[in-house]
C-alpha cells in the first residue's frame, strides 16, 4: 500500500466543492482548505493504482494541478512477503507533468 | 495518543504537504499544545542541510517546531526535524553530574566532578606530558564550543590531540577540496540547484538523509522535463527513482566509472578546453605537475570498456551519463558517505572535482562540485574552526610555521606556544587510548562507544582502569555512558546559544528558547570552567560567554579568505543565515567562491574570472587518481559485502530520534536489506533472522527483503544501539583523510 501526500491546487470559487469530492473518495484522507486555493490530501492505495487515484482528483473541476510532496510504498510486499520497489516516481512523473515534487 | 505506523506515516504525508503551504500542524499532530507564547529562530539539530526552524515555546517549554520560511529550507522541514520538541524533555536527560564509584555512576556535584576532571587532566600532563590528553569534539556542537575548546587545547595546554567525530564522516571531503582547490568547503550554494540543469548524485541517499535539498532537486527536476538526474549508487535507493540514469556498481570501484566518464568526455570533445588551459593544472598521483597529454594516457586505463570489467556497468551506461554531464549548461554534483567513508575517499572526491575541472562546470549558477555533510555543523564548528589535529582556525594547518605564526600573534601568545606536531587523528587517537597511551579524555556531545568502526576494541579500551574519560553528554542511555568516569550534563540544543555552520557555508544563530534543564550547563560555561580549573592563562582564555568566543572568531576569520566579520550578533539575530566570506557588515554573504564580482577575496578589477586563490598560482589541480580496491573485499569465506548508513526516521546513534515514539515505531530496530536473488539463495524470507559474520564480529538481524540492494550486496542502517553494526565494521582508514571505510567490508551471511 502506497502513501501519498499532496496539495490540490484549485480555483478559489471551487476549493469547497473539490474538498468534499475528495473527502468523499474512498482511499483519501483531506485536511483542510489552506491558503483559500489548496487542499492538503493523504491517499493511501496499492502502488499500481496510486497513479489512477491521483489522476481522478486531477480530473475534479476546478483542480488547476496537484503537487506531492511526499510518497512512501515501504508497506509494499509481494505474494512471498518481499518488498517491491515497483513504483517509479520517474514514471509517475511522466504520467503526470502537472505534479511537483 | 498512540499511532499506528500507517498512521504515522499519513502524518508525515499530511504534514509534509501542510508545510508547503505553512499550514498548521496540529490538524495532523494531535500532541499539538495550541499556539506557543513565543517563536524562537533556530537551526535543526539534525544533518548538515541546516533548516531554519522556528521553535515554540509555551509556558517556559518548548512545544513546537516549524520550519523558518526565511531560511534556505523555506519553511519546508522533515519529519525528523518537526518531531524535535519530545526529545528536549525525555526521561533519559541527564540533568545533573556524576562521577563512576564502584562501577556505578552516582550523582555528584559540578564541583566534585570538576574537581575530579582536572585532577585526572593535570596528573596526565604532568607525569606524561601534554600529548596524554586529548579532546573529542563533534559536529553537533556549536561552533563557539569547538572554537574554545580546540584554543584551550592547543594555545592552553599546548596539545594538538582535538579530534572529533567529523574525522569519521567527512574528513575525505576536506582531503578533497584541499587537494584540488588548496582551501577547504564547497565553492557553491543551495541556490545553484535552482539554475541546475544536471545533478550527478554519487554516494549520497539524499532522499533518506538530506531530504529538503532532495525536495528541491526534485521540484527543480519537475519544473523543466529536461533537468537530467544521475544517481550512481549500489543502492535502488528512493533518491534514485527520480533518475534518469541509476548507475548500479560493484561496490568501491566507482574511482574507475569516474575516470572513464572523463575518458569519455575527452573522447567526445564535451571538454572545455579554454576553461581548464587558463585554470587547472593537471599533477600525477605522486604529486608531480603534468600535462594534457600525460592526462589521456593515464585515462587509458579507464576506457569505458575497461571500466565496465571493473565496476559491472555496461560501457554504453557510462558514455550516456558522462555525456548527460558535460553536454548539460550546468552540472551540480552531490555526494556524501558512500565517497567519503572509504579508504579512497580523497581520491574518489578528486575524482567527482575533475569531471567538473574538465567541462568547466564550476563557478556559476547550477555548476558546482557539492559535498553534503551528515552533521548540523561540522563545517562550521569543526571544519573551520580547524577543530581536528592537523588543523588551526580558518583554514590553516599545524604543520605550516607560517600559520602557527600568524595564530599566535592573533592569539597573543609567545611564538613557539603551538606545537608544532599535528596531535592523533580519531583512529590512532582511540587506538592510543585503548593501548593506555592517552590518559585523559574529554567527550563532548558524540558517542564514540556507538560509531567508532569495528567498536568492540574500542570499547574494551574505554573499560581500562588506567585511562580516564569525561562525557558531557545530554542522554543517559548513549552508549558512551557505560564508559565513562565522570559524566557532565550539558544543556541541549534549544537551552542555550550559538552558531550552526551547514554545508552551504551559511552559519546561522540558534537563539536559546528555554532555560536548561536542572543543574545543566552549556559547553561553552563548562569548558571556561575547566580552562579555569587547569590554570589556563586568562589572557588566553579571557571569554566570559558564548558571545565574546564569537567575537573572537570573527575577528581570527578576518585576515583569512574563511573572512566572516561582518556577521555580527545584532546581524545574525535578524537574518537567518549568511554565507561567508562575508567581510563587512553590510555585505550580503558570498553565494559563489573563485569568482570575480562573487567573491570579496578577489579584487573587482582581477584580470580573470575565477582565481582559485587556495594555491599560489591561482589554479586549481585535477589530479590522476587511479581505481584501487577497497581495505576488505569479498572473499570465498566471506563473498558478500556489507554497507551502512541512515533511515530517513533516525540519525546518527538514535540517542534522539529513538526517544520520538513516532520516528521510534517506524523503525524499532535495525535490520539487514537482502537482495530478493540472495534471499532465495540462503533460502531467507522477508522477517526471518538472518546471521551476518565479519571479521571482527557475528550478530543476528531481521531480514528486509528487497531488491534496493544489489546483488551481493546488504545493507545495515546504524542508528540501533542493541544492534550495534559498528561491531562488525572495519576500521581501516584513507592514508590521507584518516577516514574509515565504513561503507565497504566482506560479509558473509545465513539464515539463523
Amino acid at each position: 500500500m502506497a502513501i501519498m501526500g499532496f496539495l490540490v491546487h484549485t480555483l478559489r470559487e471551487d476549493v469547497d466543492a473539490v474538498e468534499k469530492k475528495i473527502t468523499a473518495m474512498p482511499e483519501m484522507t483531506t485536511y483542510g482548505i489552506h491558503q483559500g486555493q489548496y487542499v492538503v490530501v493523504v491517499a493511501e492505495a496499492i502502488s499500481d493504482r496510486i497513479e489512477a487515484v491521483v489522476e481522478q482528483v486531477k480530473e475534479l473541476d476546478g483542480v488547476l494541478t496537484i503537487y506531492t510532496t511526499y510518497l512512501t510504498i515501504e508497506d509494499e510486499m509481494d505474494e512471498n512477503g518481499n518488498i517491491e520497489t515497483n513504483l517509479s516516481l520517474r514514471k509517475l512523473l511522466k504520467k503526470n507533468p502537472g505534479i511537483n515534487l | 495518543m498512540k499511532l499506528t505506523r500507517r498512521e504515522v506515516l499519513k502524518c508525515a504525508a499530511a504534514s509534509s504537504a501542510l508545510m508547503a503551504v505553512g499550514g498548521n500542524l496540529s490538524s495532523v499532530m494531535a500532541a499539538d499544545d495550541g499556539e506557543p507564547d513565543k517563536w524562537v529562530k533556530a537551526v535543526c539539530r539534525f544533518c548538515g542541510t541546516g533548516c531554519g526552524v522556528m521553535i515554540g515555546v509555551k509556558n517556559g517549554k518548548v512545544v513546537t517546531v516549524k520550519g523558518d520560511p526565511n531560511n534556505h529550507n523555506q519553511g519546508f522541514l522533515c519529519l525528523k526535524g518537526a518531531l524535535m520538541p519530545p526529545i528536549v524533555y525525555a526521561k533519559e536527560r541527564v540533568t545533573r553530574p556524576y562521577i563512576r564509584k564502584d562501577g556505578q555512576l552516582v550523582p555528584a556535584t559540578w564541583d566534585e566532578a570538576m574537581d575530579l576532571v582536572v585532577s585526572k587532566f593535570k596528573k596526565a600532563i604532568k607525569e606524561h606530558g601534554p600529548t596524554s590528553v586529548a579532546y573529542y569534539g563533534s559536529g553537533q556542537a556549536l561552533t563557539e564550543e569547538s572554537y574554545l575548546a580546540n584554543k584551550i587545547w592547543k594555545a592552553g595546554l599546548r596539545c594538538n590531540n582535538v579530534e572529533g567525530n567529523p574525522r569519521l564522516c567527512m574528513a575525505s571531503a576536506v582531503g578533497g577540496y584541499y587537494t584540488s582547490f588548496g582551501k577547504d568547503e564547497p565553492c557553491g550554494c543551495y541556490e545553484d540547484i535552482d539554475a541546475a540543469t544536471c545533478f550527478f548524485i554519487i554516494g549520497s541517499n539524499m532522499s533518506e538523509c538530506h531530504p529538503i535539498l532532495f525536495k528541491r532537486v526534485a521540484a527543480r527536476k519537475q519544473a523543466d522535463p529536461n533537468v537530467k538526474v544521475i544517481v550512481v549508487d549500489p543502492r535502488k535507493t528512493n533518491t534514485a527513482r527520480i533518475a534518469d540514469e541509476h548507475v548500479s556498481f560493484k561496490p568501491g570501484t566507482d574511482l574507475a566509472i569516474l575516470n572513464a566518464m572523463a575518458y569519455v568526455i575527452i573522447q567526445e570533445e564535451l571538454d572545455n578546453p579554454r576553461f581548464y588551459n587558463k585554470y587547472v593544472n593537471f599533477m600525477t598521483n605522486g604529486k608531480k605537475k603534468a600535462d594534457f597529454k600525460t592526462y589521456m594516457k593515464f585515462l587509458e586505463d579507464y576506457t569505458p570498456e575497461k571500466a565496465e570489467k571493473i565496476s559491472g556497468v555496461p560501457a554504453d551506461q557510462i558514455r550516456r551519463i558522462a555525456k548527460m554531464f558535460a553536454e548539460s549548461s550546468a552540472t551540480m554534483s552531490f555526494w556524501t558517505m558512500g565517497l567519503n567513508q572509504r579508504i579512497r575517499g580523497v581520491w574518489a572526491n578528486n575524482l567527482v572535482t575533475n569531471l567538473h575541472l574538465l567541462t568547466g562546470h564550476i563557478g556559476k549558477p547550477g555548476a558546482c562540485n557539492f559535498s553534503l555533510t551528515g552533521q548540523p555543523n561540522a563545517c562550521g564548528g569543526v571544519r573551520d574552526t580547524g577543530s581536528l589535529c592537523h588543523l588551526l582556525p580558518a583554514g590553516r594547518m599545524i604543520k605550516k610555521p607560517e600559520h602557527r605564526a600568524q595564530l599566535e600573534k592573533q592569539w597573543g601568545l609567545k611564538p613557539g606556544t603551538i606545537a608544532p606536531k599535528p596531535g592523533l587523528h580519531t583512529i590512532a587517537l582511540w587506538n592510543a587510548f585503548s593501548e593506555g597511551k592517552i590518559k585523559a579524555m574529554y567527550v563532548l556531545c558524540t558517542n564514540p562507544a556507538h560509531s567508532l568502526p569495528n567498536v568492540n576494541m574500542y570499547t574494551e579500551g574505554m573499560e581500562r582502569k588506567d585511562n580516564f574519560m569525561v562525557l558531557s553528554e545530554p542522554f543517559m542511555d548513549a552508549e558512551t555512558v557505560k564508559y565513562c568516569d565522570v559524566l557532565l550534563p550539558p544543556a541541549f540544543w534549544c537551552e542555550k546559544r550559538g552558531v550552526y555552520g551547514c554545508s552551504e557555508r551559511r552559519y546561522s544563530l540558534l537563539m536559546q528558547a528555554v532555560e536548561p534543564m536542572g543543574e545543566c550547563r552549556s559547553d561553552v560555561e563548562i569548558l571556561l570552567d575547566f580552562a579555569k580549573r587547569m590554570g589556563v592563562d586568562p589572557k588566553v582564555i579571557p571569554f566570559k560567554n558564548v558571545d565574546d568566543v564569537w567575537d573572537e572568531w570573527r575577528e581570527v576569520s578576518s585576515i583569512t579568505p574563511y573572512n566572516f566579520k561582518g556577521m555580527t550578533r545584532e546581524r545574525q539575530e535578524k537574518e537567518s543565515g549568511i554565507l561567508w566570506p562575508c567581510p563587512t557588515e553590510d555585505h550580503p554573504g558570498t553565494k559563489r567562491r573563485y569568482v570575480r564580482g562573487e567573491d570579496p577575496n578577489i579584487p573587482k578589477d582581477y584580470k580573470n574570472k575565477y582565481w582559485f586563490y587556495g594555491y599560489p598560482d591561482g589554479k586549481a589541480k585535477l589530479w590522476m587518481r587511479p581505481y584501487a580496491p577497497a581495505a576488505e573485499e569479498p572473499d570465498a569465506k566471506y563473498p558478500m559485502v556489507l554497507t551502512t548508513g541512515r533511515v530517513i526516521d533516525h540519525w546518527h546513534t538514535g540517542t534522539m530520534t529513538m526517544k520520538v515514539p513516532e520516528l521510534r515505531r517506524s523503525f524499532p530496530r535495525a535490520y539487514v536489506e537482502v537482495n530478493i536473488e540472495d534471499a532465495k539463495k540462503h533460502g531467507i524470507k522477508n522477517g526471518d533472522n538472518v546471521l551476518l559474520e565479519t571479521r571482527r564480529d557475528k550478530m543476528v538481524f531481521p531480514a528486509k527483503v528487497s531488491d534496493v540492494c544489489r546483488p551481493g550486496l546488504v545493507f545495515v542502517p546504524w542508528y540501533d544501539k542493541d544492534l550495534m553494526i559498528n561491531k562488525l565494521t572495519l576500521n581501516a582508514f584513507d592514508k590521507g583523510s584518516k577516514q574509515p571505510e565504513y561503507k565497504i567490508c566482506a560479509v558473509r551471511i545465513k539464515k539463523a
